[in-house]
């Protein structure tokens, strides 16, 4: 993934998520696995999930000003949330981005 | 108005106060230890924070991986070692580390390294090389990266070799072995060849006497002996020429597998052109009729070729039916080895099928494998002449080319030689 | 009286040989040397030397090459025909022979008639006019 990341912005409900991570960075490399375990396992809706390496592309933090690693951005839909940290407590995480469990 | 200036400062204070809940649950979460590392802009530039936390994976990666890793200076002097570098060169950390890289090379890498070097210090570069640390020697890849701008080093990884020389050494004395055996081969070959021809020669002197001096006393003393006696003496030379042709059949048979495989490329069709050429007068005896289809070009043996053709042809010419006309016809295609009928050892590709077709007697189809078999005869001696190992001596040839030979046919209604040749990549 | 030396160590061979000539014709005698320095001695002792001798290749000690080598290296001999009788096939033998000075290479074959007409052709072509036995045609 070497251009710019985009973020986008979508008519629908559709879930639109960002996760920044840092390198090989051990909380990274959790986020990453909790976050790819809980996609699988809850969500039955359409999402897109979109991993920036802030090593890579230092230059998100222009638009955030800051940017923390880790970290998930919900992008879509509004209101964006921000939530830091590994994301290994799945029940807030859930909660944060205010969708449902997977019948 | 002033309503609306309040809902306004409804609307930014409440704005503010989502904003102040965010960073502080940002800073909560810096102080939990739950980041890494930031990135933050300020005057168009952003950067990236790492927090103590980040690095660790990364150094723990380097530490306990099986490569020996080095950051050197421009200068050679190793500023970074890991744990396994110092292991696989057996010195101490304290050795290796500020020491210059260079005094661990072996003098005969020292250029291909300084090299390598240079090249790396614009980007990267790969080799193998000999370290020599007290008068060990050790085999090792390299592979150098230039860390600039970040970095005024070069970093170097280093895989031990050791083992794959081992290997390679062991396969090379295999091959070593393999190729004296191929020589002693070579000249086992060579000396049998000498040893058939030298023992069919003199094998063959007696057999001239006995025949020589037969004859003498027959034309001598013919009219002394009675009817059995000369009978027994025309059959001592009967016997004597046979046993000639014999050893002149087996000097053969022992010439097709004694001799150099040298493949050329040859137009079977010129190939069997010239047989035909050259039993012209036994062609003519027997009134017989040669068709020969367009054959392909094949990498054969020239000389075994014309041989096998030759025998074949004769083969077909003496086993003819009485009162007819033989017809040999000769033709070839391609065939799938899945296609092929006959028995034999799994094979692939495709295979060239050249056939020789006669309308002689025939044989029985329950012979189709004996008949290629040495002194195998499906008829009397009296019946038909012949040594028994003309069909062997075809075999022998197909075999050299990596090919087999089959036989079908009926009695009374000719027989078919099959010749499979593996097809090669040009052919 | 002709004398032709036949160099050969097989008694069978010299008298297949001794035979043929006595078949051919009675004006030439045969003189037999079993090996290569027996041959060289018979050279010197006999005078006038042999006109023609007939040398075989497969001999112990010294073989035919050797010996036709210590004819060709001597004065007296060099003008004698040399002529080669051999059970060899080679053409290797065959150029080799002719190289050492030989004027003629014959095979022993097991055809005695054969013979007879090759030593008739010979002898003829060496003592123009001799008398021989009978008209020996050469059956094609």
């Amino acid at each position: 993934m070497k251009k710019k990341p985009v973020s986008k912005f979508l008519a629908n409900d559709k879930l639109v998520l960002q996760l920044y991570v840092s390198g090989m960075s051990p909380k990274s490399m959790e986020a990453i696995e909790n976050i790819k375990k809980l996609c699988d396992k809850h969500l039955n809706e359409t999402f897109e999930l979109e991993i920036v390496d802030i090593y890579k592309h230092p230059e998100v933090a222009a638009e955030q000003h800051i940017v923390f690693s880790p970290s998930l951005i919900k992008h879509l839909p509004l209101p964006k949330k921000t939530l830091i940290g590994n994301l290994s407590d799945t029940e807030k995480v859930i909660k944060a981005l205010g969708i449902s469990f997977k019948s | 108005m002033i309503k609306e200036s309040a809902d306004q400062l409804i609307q930014r204070i409440t704005e503010l106060e989502n904003r102040l809940a965010e960073s502080e649950q940002l800073i909560d979460a810096i102080r939990a230890g739950e980041v890494d590392a930031f990135a933050i802009s300020a005057n168009n530039r952003s950067e990236v924070y790492t927090l103590q936390s980040g690095d660790y994976a990364y150094r723990v990666l380097i530490e306990e991986f099986g490569e020996g890793a080095v950051n050197v200076t421009e200068d050679g002097i190793i500023v970074y070692t890991n744990s396994c570098f110092c292991e696989l060169i057996g010195l101490p950390y304290e050795k290796v580390i500020g020491s210059f890289i260079s005094d661990l090379i072996h003098p005969d890498s020292k250029a291909a390294f300084d090299r390598c070097f240079r090249e790396a210090l614009t980007g990267k570069c790969k080799g193998e090389i000999d370290l020599e640390i007290d008068a060990r020697i050790i085999p090792v890849y390299i592979s150098l990266t230039s860390l600039q701008p970040n970095l005024a080093t070069v970093g170097i990884v280093i895989s031990d070799l050791s083992e794959t020389k081992k290997n390679e050494a062991v396969i090379l004395q295999y091959q070593k072995a393999l190729e004296i055996k191929n020589l002693e081969l070579l000249q086992s070959n060579s000396e049998l060849a000498s040893f058939a021809y030298l023992a069919s020669h003199d094998l063959q002197e007696p057999l001239r006497k006995i025949g020589i001096f037969c004859g003498r006393i027959l034309e001598k003393d013919a009219d002394k002996f009675s009817q059995v006696t000369t009978d027994y003496f025309n059959r001592i030379m009967g016997a004597s020429n046979r046993m000639q042709n014999l050893i002149i059949a087996l000097l053969n048979y022992s010439r097709i597998s004694t001799s150099e495989i040298l493949l050329t490329e040859s137009s079977l069709s010129r190939i069997a052109e010239e047989v035909k050429s050259d039993l012209n007068e036994l062609i003519q005896e027997a009134k017989a009729t040669i068709e020969i289809s367009p054959l392909p070009k094949l990498k054969v043996i020239p000389l075994q070729f014309s041989q096998l053709f030759s025998n074949l042809i004769m083969n077909s010419l003496k086993y003819r039916k009485a009162g007819t006309n033989p017809v040999i016809k000769i033709s070839a295609g391609l065939v799938q080895a899945a296609a092929i009928p006959e028995e034999g050892p799994s094979r692939d590709g495709q295979y060239w099928r050249i056939e020789i077709r006669d309308n002689g007697i025939g044989f029985d189809q329950q012979y189709a494998d004996r008949i290629f078999e040495l002194f195998q005869r499906l008829h009397g001696k009296s019946e038909y002449e012949g040594t028994g190992i003309g069909l062997a001596i075809c075999k022998k040839i197909v075999q050299n080319h990596n090919g087999f030979i089959s036989a079908t046919g009926q009695p009374g209604a000719g027989a078919v030689f099959n010749i499979y040749l593996p097809k090669t990549e040009n052919e | 009286m002709n004398n032709i030396l036949l160099i050969d160590d097989d008694a069978d061979d010299q008298l297949i040989f001794k035979e043929a000539i006595s078949e051919v014709t009675d004006k030439v005698g045969c003189i037999f040397a079993n090996n290569g320095f027996e041959a060289l001695s018979w050279l010197i002792r006999l005078d006038p030397a042999p006109s023609i001798v007939f040398l075989d290749l497969n001999m112990p000690i010294m073989n035919g090459f050797e010996c036709l080598e210590q004819i060709r290296k001597n004065d007296q001999w060099r003008k004698i025909p040399v002529i080669i009788f051999s059970t060899s096939n080679n053409p290797e033998d065959k150029r080799k022979s002719e190289k050492l000075g030989a004027s003629f290479f014959l095979t022993k074959t097991s055809d005695f008639q054969l013979l007879k007409i090759k030593l008739s052709e010979i002898l003829q072509s060496h003592f123009p006019g001799i008398e021989l036995f009978g008209q020996i045609t050469r059956i094609k």
